[in-house]
């Protein structure tokens, strides 16, 4: 087969910025599986997408990996299972992510340690055992897989483009650009074979011809044990990436691998490529393979504020307060719980919210790591404009979003704002750029609801 | 709505606006070093002094951003300052950086509202101001070490009389006459790529900035490399033109800004009275640099089709542009020949003159014709040239001549005397009109002190050339110095109104008499 592993480090052409990269606190611990918590809460709607029909009741009991919503009629969706066994105490509203306003939470009390299962091979697999396309889709649907990436999109409906979009290439997003977060990382060095499982069932299931992970140099770990499993695949290769940010992107990936650039507000199959995160491919073999439904993911609690950052297997919808206090609760007086990471997560108050589908981590920063400073004039040093991916230009755009020009800021490019806060980083007047341009967005939506 | 005020990012990078003005001033050291070699310590008043005098004069307007441990505040008074100072001739008066801080940090920046918000670059403003109102100590230049008056190697370059006196290596080290700061190209290149390795400065506006004018300059007959090396142009490349808060951000605009302000400050080095055009042309451009962001905003990620186009775009420009310049220089030649042919033209009434001139075995005769100052043809009526070579090479040079209009044409090979004397002939034939003024001699008589006094008065159309004393019976002693003073003043003045001399009026006076008696004949008005 030759040499599967290249050493010419990929990039897209312009802007990125090199973020301090934290990822030491956690890079050398192995993934720990969490004992079942007391309690999980579980939220119909953790995607992009609609939220699926309950088919439980308040007071019932649900075994391990039970469903507890069906497909909606259009589909575009992905549906919920019992992450532990238990009896539903509750289905109440409740704050569970950032935005989102309340959303329905089916709310499960631990019983039998938790661990009574229900027949994965049958509830998931039945008889689509062939690896067929049609088979691993129903699978996948089945198994309610959405994007762990953080977008969350229903991994079903990826897996099902239209007939004119042709797929050459299944890409599996190992870049993890994220400073703290060790998840892939960690996943890549334990998990590898079961990457490349699930990528070559990706890459079948599309017809596409190319397959590839790739992982940014600063994990060399990891791609060591990507290009010697990559041996072991014919149409299977990985790929190593610059150390930049923000190269976990998924369009700039497809830029810095392929060298392809998806049209503005176009997605990745308009240029024949399909992108998975690495813990959605690990998710897809497992359900196909073993029939294992989406109930649990890696997630990497970091930050000074933790007593013992770690990266950890919890059952989704595990209470974040619960996840922290896995791992030795919380050390310092002042801290910042961050959801995600230090750069595109979200600051959290409620420490009740549930670990979802596309939680990649927990970050608590002390008051050393979190840096806020007063926001200053802005010089027009144009470093924004440098380092932006999106080639806009930040600095103006949020001149008029504070002005409350909307429909201006939106002429220049608001939306194509990727929202990756490299702008906000790199601001010597420390101008808290990402913030504004999300609140443009969010004021732009509002008005063209109204 | 989401209470965004929670979300992120929640790290920073280290850079500050103090960093950002410090590295920028540190950039400038080197300059400020070579200022103070090549011209003493008083350079150091003038850069290092203004510098802080910004800083002092700016703290009213800005006291939150001074402390201790920032007692140079933002820094951005302090560089202001520094660009300024780092411009002035070593000669300045004492009163000019403190005036100069003034308008810097005043009338530049502060009325604008402060930093970040000033549209023109301060340090630029007051330079304009001091230059306007100034000029004479403002531009009064002086050599390295010694402090004699000089004129700069640009003002040199640029004024047709004197010599270029300078060579690259003293040009690029900075051992020449100029402003304090701007001599030393080494000194500046260091910063710059202190700046640029630093990330504080992108290549754009300093090296299209440069490579402009070096090409304009070639347009204009200048040397390419001198005219970068000399005069404020590195220091404004590096450190005016990419001053961050009046230059613009998206890139295509830095390098559209960098050749405007090239492009103006070749135009104005050599149609305006001032010698060296940064100032004003980065002024200019200052003032445009925020339309430049919003028209020159390049294609988004993702605008792929938008990005083809804009390529063939910007390529049409670049040949639109290459076009223009070679049509420029094509014209600029074409004015050249006309202007030459202006010179050396036929200022002479139409008609057919005829000339003489030696060619290699006797005269050559020939008949010109003359139309509208054009010469319309030319025809050979005598010569003893050896007709089988001599009657191609007349027929060659008739046409050169007639075609070029003018005399220096290249002579016929092989018939080279045959062809210096052909033009010969033409020049004779065009000096015609002067050979033919009329000619006219008349005596005039007037009375002396002893008895009449005749002299002969030589007439060249009005132009009287030529006075002779033929006869006169005075005391020869006082007469003779005299007459010969009165004929240079007569010639002189063109006129018999001239003083008498004084111990011989009587002589002078029937002298002068006689000399009218002659232009009366002459019909002399």
């Amino acid at each position: 087969m030759g040499n599967k592993s290249e050493d010419k480090l990929r990039k897209f052409p312009i802007g990125g910025v090199h973020l301090p990269e934290e990822k030491l606190l956690t890079s050398d611990r192995e993934i720990e599986t969490m004992p079942p918590p007391e309690k999980v809460v579980i939220p119909v709607k953790q995607h992009i997408g609609v939220p699926g029909n309950l088919i439980v009741e308040e007071g019932q009991y649900v075994k391990r990996g039970q469903p507890l919503t069906e497909p909606p009629d259009n589909g575009f969706s992905a549906i919920i299972h019992a992450s532990i066994s238990g009896t539903i105490t509750s289905i109440e509203e409740r704050e569970t992510m950032f935005g989102d306003s309340q959303v329905n939470c089916v709310i499960i009390k631990r019983e039998n340690e938790g661990t009574d299962d229900i027949d994965f091979h049958q509830e998931i697999i039945g008889e689509n055992t062939d690896k067929s396309p049609e088979s691993v889709k129903k699978i996948v649907q089945r198994a309610g897989i959405a994007g762990m990436g953080g977008a969350g999109f229903p991994t079903h409906i990826k897996l099902s483009p239209p007939e004119d979009k042709k797929i050459d290439t299944a890409l599996i997003n190992g870049a993890e650009c994220e400073p703290y977060l060790t998840v892939d990382d960690r996943l890549m060095q334990e998990e590898a074979p079961e990457i490349f499982a699930g990528l070559e069932l990706l890459r079948n299931t599309v017809s596409a011809e190319d397959g590839i992970v790739a992982c940014e140099a600063n994990k060399p770990r990891a791609l060591e044990k990507l290009a010697r499993e990559a041996e072991n695949w014919e149409k299977l290769r990985s790929v190593p990436l610059d150390t930049r940010y923000p190269h976990g992107a998924e369009k700039h990936l497809i830029k810095a691998v392929l060298d392809r650039e998806v049209p503005l507000r176009g997605l990745p199959m308009d240029v024949g490529v399909l992108v998975n995160n690495v813990q959605t491919a690990i998710a897809v073999a497992r359900a196909v393979n073993e029939g294992y439904p989406l109930i649990e993911r890696v997630i990497t609690v970091s930050g000074r504020g933790i007593s013992n950052p770690s990266n950890v297997m919890v059952p989704i919808g595990t209470r974040i307060r619960d996840v922290l206090d896995y791992c030795g609760g919380i050390t310092s007086e002042q801290y910042i719980p961050v959801i995600g990471g230090p750069m595109t997560g979200y600051r959290i108050d409620n420490l009740d919210i549930p670990v979802l589908k596309t939680t990649t981590g927990i970050v608590v920063l002390n008051e050393e790591e979190f840096e806020e400073s007063e926001t200053r004039v802005c010089i027009r040093c144009g470093k924004c404009v440098d380092v932006c991916p999106a080639y806009i230009t930040p600095n103006r755009i949020t001149d008029y979003v504070n002005n409350k020009m909307y429909s201006e800021a939106q002429a220049i490019g608001l939306e194509d704002c990727i929202e990756c806060g490299a702008c906000a980083f790199v601001c010597p007047s420390k101008r808290p750029l990402l913030r504004w341009l999300r609140k443009g967005k969010a004021a732009l939506n509002d008005e063209e609801v109204n | 709505m989401a209470n965004f005020e929670l979300t992120g990012p929640y790290i920073e990078n280290e850079d500050t606006i103090e960093k950002n003005m410090l590295n920028v001033i540190l950039a400038m050291m080197p300059a400020v070093i070579a200022a103070y070699i090549f011209f003493g310590p008083y350079a150091l008043y003038l850069s290092l002094g203004t510098a802080l005098l910004s800083t002092v004069i700016e703290f009213p307007f800005d006291q939150k951003s001074y402390s201790i441990k920032n007692p140079l505040g933002d820094g951005s008074a302090f560089l202001a300052g520094l660009l300024l100072g780092l411009t002035l001739p070593p000669g300045a008066p004492w009163w000019i950086p403190v005036l100069g801080a003034f308008l810097t940090i005043v009338i530049g920046k502060q009325v604008f509202g402060g930093i970040g918000n000033n549209i023109f670059n301060p340090a630029l403003i007051a330079r304009g101001i001091l230059i306007l109102s100034w000029a004479q100590p403002m531009t009064t230049w002086q050599e390295p070490f010694d402090g004699v008056s000089s004129a700069t190697p640009l003002a040199e370059m640029l004024g047709e009389t004197s010599a270029v006196t300078v060579g690259y290596w003293e040009l690029f080290l900075g051992n020449v006459a100029g402003s304090i700061g701007e001599t030393s190209a080494l000194a500046l290149l260091i910063g710059g790529l202190f700046l640029y390795i630093n990330e504080y400065i992108t290549w754009r506006i300093p090296v299209s900035y440069i490579v402009s004018v070096g090409v304009l300059s070639y347009f204009f007959g200048v040397d390419p490399l001198y005219a970068v090396l000399s005069g404020g142009l590195m220091f404004a490349a590096i450190f005016m033109a990419t001053d961050m808060v009046t230059s613009p951000v998206t890139k295509d605009a830095r390098l559209v800004y960098g050749i405007g302000c090239g492009v103006f400050t070749v135009l104005i080095r050599h149609f305006t009275v001032y010698p060296e055009g940064i100032t004003f042309a980065i002024l200019l451009m200052n003032g445009s640099a925020y339309i430049f962001d919003t028209v020159l905003e390049g294609p988004r990620f993702g605008e792929v089709e938008k990005r083809k186009q804009t390529f063939k775009r910007w390529g049409s420009v670049v040949l639109a542009s290459i076009l223009f310049l070679a049509l420029t220089y094509g014209a600029t030649l074409v004015v050249q020949n006309l202007a030459a042919d202006v010179e050396e033209g036929f200022p002479l009434a139409d008609g057919v003159y005829t000339g003489r001139g030696e060619g290699a075995y006797g005269d050559i005769e020939l008949e010109i014709n003359i139309s509208s100052g054009e010469l319309i043809s030319i025809e050979v009526l005598n010569h003893q040239e050896s007709e089988n070579i001599a009657d191609p090479a007349f027929e060659t040079l008739i046409n050169r001549v007639l075609e070029q209009q003018r005399l220096d044409v290249e002579s016929v090979s092989g018939a080279t005397l045959t062809s210096q004397g052909f033009i010969a002939a033409l020049e004779n034939a065009l000096d015609t009109e002067e050979t033919e003024k009329e000619l006219t001699t008349e005596t005039g008589t007037g009375g002396g002190m002893n008895d009449d006094i005749v002299v002969e008065v030589q007439l060249e159309g009005d132009e009287i050339t030529a006075i002779e004393v033929i006869e006169h019976s005075e005391t020869e002693d006082i007469a003779g110095p005299a007459f010969a003073e009165l004929i240079e003043s007569v010639l002189a003045a063109q006129s018999t109104d001239v003083d008498t001399v004084s111990g011989a009026t009587m002589s002078s006076e029937g002298f002068l008499e006689a000399v009218n008696d002659a232009l009366e004949e002459a019909n002399y008005e």
